[in-house]
C-alpha cells in the first residue's frame, strides 16, 4: 500500500486512545462506573498503560535513525551525473 | 511534535466507520454472550495454554475451563474480546491513511481482522499462562493484591502485544506513526 505513507497525525497515539476508550471510557457509558472495583480498574489500566507507553515512546525516539526523513515515494538518490 | 491536522478523507472516513462499527456490534454480541458463544475464541486459547504450560483444562459446560490442579477457571469474562475490538480498531484507524484505493481498505479491513483475531489468540494466553503462576505463587505485592496484580498482569500484557502489533502492521505497510 505505498500510496499515501505519511501521515501528519502522531498515529503511535491510536492503539493507547483505542485502549483506554474500550477499557476505561466504554464501561463509564454502560454505567459500570458505579461498581465498586470500577475505580481500582481504571487506575491500573491508565497508570500500567500510561507508563509502557511512555517507555515505548522513549525507546523509539532513542532508537537509531529516528527523526530522518525518508525521500518522497517515487523520488531517486541524485547520482552525481 | 507538529500540529494535529484534523482533514479526514472520505476513503480513511469510511474504514473508521466499518472498524467502529463491527467494534460496536462486537461489544454488543459481548455483553450478552455466555459460554457457548465464546468458543471460537477460547477454545484456541486454552489449548495454547495448556500446549505451553502444561496446565490440563477440563471443560466444564456452559461455565468455562477448569484447571482442577490450579484451582483456575478460563470463563467468558476472559476471552479477550475487548482486546480483540481494540487491536482490530487500532489497525483500522491507524493504518487507514497508507490505503490509496477502494480495493486496499478492504484489504485493511479484512486483514486487521484477521491479524487481531490472532494477536488476541496469543496476547490472550500469554496473559493466562502468566496469571496460573501469579495465582500458584499467591503473589501480592504492597497495596497490590491479588486481583490488582491480576488486572496489572492483563494491562501489561495486552498493551505490550498491542504495542508490538501496532507497529509491525505500520512496518509492513509502510506507514509512518512517529510522534
Amino acid at each position: 500500500m505505498p500510496s499515501r505513507p505519511c501521515s501528519t497525525l502522531p498515529l503511535v497515539f491510536v492503539p493507547w486512545l483505542t485502549y483506554v476508550a474500550v477499557t476505561v471510557v466504554a464501561p463509564v457509558l454502560n454505567g459500570a462506573a458505579a461498581a465498586e472495583a470500577y475505580a481500582d480498574h481504571a487506575v491500573i489500566t491508565l497508570g500500567v498503560s500510561g507508563a509502557i507507553f511512555m517507555l515505548w515512546l522513549a525507546a523509539s525516539r532513542m532508537r537509531p535513525g529516528h527523526g530522518r526523513r525518508r525521500p518522497p515515494s517515487g523520488s531517486r538518490a541524485q547520482s552525481g551525473k | 511534535m507538529r500540529p494535529l491536522r484534523f482533514e479526514v478523507p472520505a476513503g480513511d472516513a469510511a474504514v473508521a466507520g466499518a472498524a467502529l462499527g463491527t467494534a460496536w456490534a462486537l461489544k454488543a454480541f459481548y455483553s450478552k454472550a455466555g459460554f457457548d458463544s465464546l468458543g471460537w475464541i477460547l477454545a484456541p486459547t486454552v489449548r495454547l495454554v495448556s500446549w505451553t504450560t502444561g496446565v490440563a483444562f477440563e471443560l466444564e459446560p456452559h461455565h468455562g475451563y477448569l484447571s482442577r490442579d490450579q484451582l483456575f477457571l478460563v470463563s467468558p469474562a476472559c476471552a479477550g474480546v475487548n482486546f480483540l475490538i481494540v487491536a482490530f480498531v487500532s489497525l483500522c484507524l491507524g493504518l487507514a491513511p497508507a490505503c490509496g484505493r477502494a480495493g486496499e481498505r478492504v484489504a485493511l479491513v479484512l486483514g486487521s481482522a484477521a491479524a487481531a483475531y490472532l494477536a488476541t489468540v496469543l496476547a490472550n494466553a500469554a496473559r493466562i499462562a502468566v496469571a496460573i503462576r501469579l495465582h500458584e505463587a499467591g503473589a501480592a505485592l504492597g497495596p497490590l493484591t491479588p486481583s490488582r496484580l491480576h488486572c496489572a498482569e492483563g494491562v501489561t500484557v495486552y498493551f505490550l502485544f498491542l504495542l508490538v502489533l501496532f507497529s509491525a502492521a505500520a512496518r509492513v505497510t509502510g506507514v509512518r506513526h512517529a510522534v
